[in-house]
């Protein structure tokens, strides 16, 4: 779950949006339009859980087999040296990450003119997508190991998984809220980008001795 | 602007002013504050991109932050740095 608080690119297109919206309307308006973003990710988040969770179940057979724990396991450590590696672009002095120069020239763009409510919503599900390979993996295997829990544990854990990916962008909500401006928020952005880094490495590498442990124990 | 095929060019400049004012705005910074060191900024710029007979987008970036510097720091950060941010 702490995975997804670091992963950048929804953060980066929330700071944009927010910037831009504080140019165009009120600090209100601009706060109700954030709420709508963030209600975006929450959906992506929401539907990618829900679906990956109903295909697990619908297959029927028990779906952690030891193939399956080896496989995941290998996917978890790919993901983890390539976050560390190639998540951030090279220039130290941005947080510019590992999407084409054409999609995050596109993303901004959309960041700067967005006016509606339903395009904000729009904005921050489509804001998720690039990160599919490094969340992917993710909603697979904790889907998988949720069909043994019983149905209340699931849901709370499934509302906490939601509710977490999006703690980051309440954070520079709060940032915005409290007379920060997009400059201050990228600069500590720029200078916890190490930090990021390793977290995510760490974060990704954790997940696959934890499969590589329960790959063993179930042979 | 116009070129040689009766076509309206884009003034670079003007668009880098708007984007500008734009900036200055969600940043927070008084209006008539920004336009006039905008300006300034703009005017400089110009000047020293004169000699140039191509003037690239990083050309104009690099030249008006550098004057903006001078006046806002938070305003020529963002001006350079808004479309490496995601």
């Amino acid at each position: 779950m702490v995975i997804f608080c670091f992963l950048q690119i929804p953060s980066g297109v929330f700071s944009l949006f927010y910037h831009f919206r504080l140019a165009k309307t009120s600090k209100k308006q601009a706060d109700d339009a954030a709420l709508s973003f963030i209600l975006g990710v929450e959906i992506f988040n929401t539907i990618l859980w829900l679906l990956i969770y109903i295909i697990i179940f619908c297959c029927q057979s028990s779906f952690i087999s030891p193939l399956f724990l080896w496989l995941m396991a290998g996917i978890c450590l790919a993901d983890a040296v390539a976050a560390f590696f190639f998540y951030f672009r090279k220039d130290k002095t941005s947080t510019a990450t590992f999407i084409s120069r054409r999609i995050a020239k596109c993303l901004t763009s959309r960041a700067k003119t967005v006016k509606s409510r339903s395009d904000a919503i729009t904005l921050g599900f489509v804001s998720c997508l690039p990160e599919l390979l490094f969340t992917l993996p993710l909603y697979i295997t904790c889907s998988a190991f949720l069909q043994d829990e019983n149905a209340l544990p699931r849901a709370i854990l499934i509302i906490i998984a939601v509710v977490i990916a999006v703690v980051p962008l309440f954070v520079i909500r709060a940032f915005f809220r409290t007379d920060h401006n997009l400059a201050e928020i990228q600069r500590l952005r720029v200078k916890l980008k190490p930090h990021f880094r390793f977290i995510l490495l760490l974060a990704y590498i954790a997940a696959t001795i934890t499969l590589i442990d329960l790959a063993i124990i179930n042979m | 602007m116009k070129n040689s095929d009766n076509k309206t060019r884009k003034d670079p400049f003007n668009d880098a002013e708007k984007l500008l004012k734009l900036h200055a705005k969600g940043l927070g910074i008084p209006a008539g504050a920004a336009e006039d060191f905008i300006k300034r900024s703009i005017a400089a710029a110009k000047k020293a991109l004169k000699s140039k007979t191509i003037i690239t987008d990083a050309d104009l970036t690099r030249a008006i932050s550098k004057e903006l510097k001078k006046y806002n720091s938070d305003l020529a950060y963002i001006y350079k740095n808004y479309d490496i941010i995601i």
